[in-house]
């Protein structure tokens, strides 16, 4: 097969990637994850005054931090095109399908063989993790894995001037981007220590790349952090994510999950040559995809990425893996009797990645999508935005503040920009008993420690309850209900008097 | 241009970028923190009467020649303080100086040395201090130490005696630095006689510290000394990076030196107190490891360019960052005039006494220094219990037994400081118990009175 076949096909099928997902997205009224509104907001601020959200009063503490502005800025360039949701549901989606081409690319070039380009690209396109992370998330991180990809392949071109160039340009914009670029950090460290064991010599410049590297990223880390970094200390490398909420997100993460994520075969096959190329035989580049991936690893290890974050990425490593264990297979094969057998096991190994990756890939899509908030709750955030008095105070769980936010335009107690909250901990412990207290007295004193006027009790929530509701609310001389549909909205009517 | 003048030129830069954080402050609060605000209270102290106990916590009174100067000095004790610090900060910049020219190092590298020195965070940070004063005397003595003449070691001597009076910690770290210098020089005797010198202060007047006080206090490795992450005094982390870069260039050139400061970065990359003697040693490094990344032969000119930027600009953020966090930082005028409300015995966080102490003529039950180890571990022990109990007779007991009329709390303490939310322990029974009456709150600060249960 000709490079511009590869090519060719790759780009289609990074098409219907973009496309399946986009369908997925918009085939539902909200959006699935309550970040996915934080983007929202962001969009809308940089269309009416052309900058993010620093300072926002809805903010519980006034001052938002910016993780991704160059994503938000790449959401409002499309929002300019299609409606502001559809762009924010969309975008991952085009993302994904970059990523699908890079793979390829980068596939090809380390094995100069299409095929086994394709089938890199298409263990990604069909990862479970990827229509986790990408299916109506607006999630950054397809962006963030993109531009390191194609840092990676910049990193293999050197020392051509253009790699150079694009290398030096994606460090900058990377920086400014996301804090998770202190993975090329650690990724060039493993990288330089794979070499040292295996006695190579690696990439060109590397010591200089490194340096350069190393001092750009620190300085725009602290640059961008310099707050929190004041507030936190080395803690910062937890977000400030409260400690419940933590567990539950690495909770949900075991091997078996993680290779389920990742797919079957692109796990197996590609563990296989991570394993031949530590211990039997040596190539440089892949010295270079393994240290990025021993990398995320150990952050993933850390608890400092999120684990989708660190799984897309591991799975994306191994896809180019299984990339070129299909290389070797097949040239395996080529040199045998059997050479009429590469077609069939091509064959065999589509029908592999369909059984073990697509479908499951799809369960997951459809979980993910299915996460998204029914038009009846929308309604009622919507209700609340028209009705509730501008300086409203809403009581929502954490985790739907943003989405309070973004279509109810009122405050909430806590949203999930919990960096620079500084009781972060303790808020995210007072709203679950604000919600869940037996005691009337306590819940008040709560809700007027944090002026709260209205509570919000989600459709999801309020499954939670067995009467609907929060079991002091019945007094109706602290709580009337102004919203009862899908959802329930309360209002806070009493004070309790301290001395 | 002489290289004198770039010199003169360097000290004055150095001592209007030290200065300005502090002018830029609330007239009334020219300091940041507490300990200049403790060092203040201490000159006032002097002022009043000589060796006698402390009249704020009954604790014996120790001496330090900068607050014996201070006070015989007079009049406006905050100005001069500031002054002092300044000067000292030249002083040592001299003392720098005047270590650099006898060593191989070249002017350009010197020169380089004294500027980073010159815009170094720790600096920022020592300045308004006693310790900062006495670190700043440390290195003239260094400097003088290593010229040789019988003049310049005699200055010298004196200048180390005067540093080992203001305490053990400050004696040590003498002994360190001009004993070190003269062991690496192999001049054992000599080593010996300065040694003898800087103990002997700390052992005429700090016997009732023994044990009292850590000798050596350590951070969590590299993290706990960098500004970046809140470290007072702190060093940027762009310095302290460069820095490993000169100590890998300086193994290349001499393993006799890297094996000494190799020795001196580690220790001050883990102790709190070590990072401000450090401030030279960083500057040193981080000279060496520019003048690399200047001279060397890159593949990649332009990656060069970007390094050298990165690094230029990450010294400046750190110097900005830190002068910001010093203008901002407590106490402000809010807090003054609550410290100002007191009366009585007054609980508080132990640095927040050292405001107390300055800006009230109240009492403290416990502040920053213990005069003994059994004070330090009863602090320890009725600090641990009062601020977690939530138990109001129990918190009864031991309030009577501390004679304690007033309860100060800053919004710090509520913030994270102390507590980490209103319901723990003195903190709900300020806000629920009967026992307490507010006094005064601005927002700042907080003042309970203790009323009748």
């Amino acid at each position: 097969m000709k490079k511009s076949t590869g090519y060719a096909i790759a780009i289609i099928m990074a098409l219907a990637v973009t496309i399946i997902q986009s369908m997925l997205a918009l085939g539902v009224p909200g959006m699935s994850t309550d970040e996915a509104y934080s983007h929202l907001r962001q969009v809308e601020s940089i269309r009416n005054t052309g900058f993010p959200l620093s300072h926002d009063d809805l903010s519980p503490v006034g001052k938002r931090f910016l993780v991704t502005p160059l994503y938000d800025y790449v959401l409002t360039i499309v929002s300019f095109i299609v409606p502001s949701l559809v762009a924010i549901k969309v975008v991952p989606a085009i993302f994904a399908g970059i990523l699908v081409v890079l793979v390829f690319g980068i596939t090809l070039r380390l094995t100069q063989e299409p095929v086994a380009g394709l089938f890199a690209a298409l263990a990604l396109a069909t990862m479970p993790a990827l229509m986790g992370s990408s299916v109506n998330t607006a999630s950054s991180t397809l962006m963030i894995l993109s531009m390191t990809t194609l840092l990676l392949w910049q990193l293999m071109a050197l020392p051509s001037p253009t790699s150079l160039g694009f290398y030096t340009l994606l460090i900058i914009l990377l920086s400014f981007t996301h804090p998770s670029v202190a993975l090329v950090l650690v990724g060039l460290l493993l990288y330089g220590m794979l070499l040292m064991i295996g006695e190579m010599r690696g990439i060109h410049g590397l010591d200089e790349i490194l340096l350069f590297s190393t001092l750009f990223i620190v300085w725009s880390l602290i640059v961008r952090f310099k707050d929190a970094l004041v507030m936190l200390g080395p803690m910062i490398v937890f977000q400030n994510i409260p400690s419940a909420m933590r567990d539950a997100y690495f909770s949900q993460l075991s091997v078996l999950n993680a290779v389920v994520l990742v797919g079957v075969l692109p796990f197996l096959f590609g563990s296989y040559i991570v394993y031949t190329y530590t211990f039997r035989e040596r190539w440089q580049d892949i010295y270079l995809l393994m240290g990025f991936a021993l990398g995320m690893g150990l952050l993933l290890a850390m608890g400092i990425v999120r684990p989708l974050l660190g799984v897309m990425f591991l799975g994306l490593v191994l896809s180019i893996m299984f990339g070129v264990w299909v290389k070797r297979i097949l040239d395996y094969v080529k040199d045998t009797r059997f050479v009429w057998l590469r077609v069939p096991l091509m064959l065999v190994l589509v029908a592999g990645l369909v059984v073990f990756s697509l479908l499951p890939a799809w369960r997951t899509a459809s979980v993910t999508v299915g996460m998204s908030p029914s038009q009846e709750e929308l309604d009622s955030l919507s209700w609340m935005d028209e009705n509730l008095p501008k300086d409203a105070v809403v009581l929502a769980r954490t985790d739907e503040g943003f989405r309070v936010e973004a279509l109810s335009h009122r405050r909430v107690v806590q949203d999930q920009d919990f960096i620079l909250q500084k009781d972060a901990e303790q808020r995210f412990m007072d709203i679950d008993a604000m919600y869940k207290s037996v005691s009337e007295v306590d819940a008040i004193t709560l809700l007027n420690k944090y002026g709260v006027t209205h509570i919000y009790v989600s459709p999801k929530m309020r499954q939670e309850f067995k009467t609907g509701k929060p079991a002091y609310s019945d007094d109706a001389k602290c709580f009337s209900v102004v919203y009862d549909d899908a959802a329930l909205v309360l209002r806070s009517l009493c004070r309790v008097e301290s001395r | 241009m002489s290289k004198y003048l770039l010199f003169v030129g360097m000290i004055l830069l150095s001592a209007v970028l030290w200065s300005v954080p502090s002018a830029m402050r609330q007239s009334d609060v020219p300091f940041p923190w507490y300990d200049s605000y403790d060092d203040a209270h201490m000159v006032k102290e002097w002022r009043g009467s000589l060796l006698d106990s402390d009249s704020r916590t009954g604790q014996p009174r120790l001496l330090n020649p900068a607050h014996v100067a201070l006070a015989w000095v007079g009049g406006d004790t905050l100005g001069y303080l500031r002054v002092a610090g300044v000067l000292s900060g030249v002083a040592g910049a001299v003392g720098l100086w005047l270590l650099l020219r006898r060593t191989s190092m070249t002017l350009r590298a010197s020169l380089l040395t004294m500027a980073i020195f010159g815009v170094s965070t720790v600096g920022l940070f020592a300045v308004p201090t006693s310790r900062g004063i006495m670190v700043g005397f440390t290195l003239l003595a260094a400097g003088l130490v290593v010229q040789g003449s019988l003049l310049s070691r005699v200055f010298a001597g004196i200048l180390v005696v005067i540093v080992g009076l203001s305490g053990p910690i400050e004696a040590l770290h003498a002994v360190l630095v001009v004993a070190g210098l003269l062991i690496w020089q192999r001049k054992f005797g000599l080593a010996l006689l300065y040694s003898v010198l800087c103990v002997f202060g700390a052992i005429v007047w700090w016997p009732l510290l023994a044990g009292a006080q850590s000798l050596f206090s350590f951070s969590i490795p590299v993290v706990g000394i960098l500004s970046e992450f809140g470290a007072r005094p702190g060093v940027g982390v762009m310095v302290w990076l460069i820095s490993m870069v000169g100590l890998a260039v300086l193994w290349q050139k001499s393993k006799r030196a890297a094996v000494l400061l190799t020795g001196a970065t580690v220790y001050a990359s883990v102790s709190v107190v070590g990072a401000i003697y450090a401030a030279p040693l960083w500057s040193a490094l981080s000279a060496f490891g520019i003048m690399m990344l200047f001279e060397r032969q890159w593949r990649y000119p332009t990656l060069q360019t970007l390094s050298l930027f990165a690094v230029a600009c990450g010294m400046v953020f750190s110097l900005i960052a830190v002068s910001f966090a010093i203008v901002n930082a407590p106490p402000t005028t809010a807090i003054a005039q609550g410290m100002r409300e007191v009366d009585g015995r007054v609980l508080t966080y132990p640095p927040v006494a050292d405001w107390v102490k300055w800006w009230s003529d109240a009492e403290v039950v416990y502040d920053t220094h213990a005069s003994s180890a059994k004070v330090l571990d009863e602090q320890a022990s009725d600090l641990g219990f009062l601020w977690y109990n939530r138990d109001a007779k129990n918190a009864t007991v031991v309030l009577d037994r501390l004679g304690v009329d007033d309860v100060v709390v800053t919004k710090a303490m509520r913030e994270g400081q102390v507590w980490g939310s209103d319901e723990e322990g003195l903190l709900f029974l300020l806000d629920k118990s009967e026992m307490f009456k507010k006094g005064f709150s601005n927002g700042e600060v907080e003042v309970y009175h203790r009323g009748l249960p």
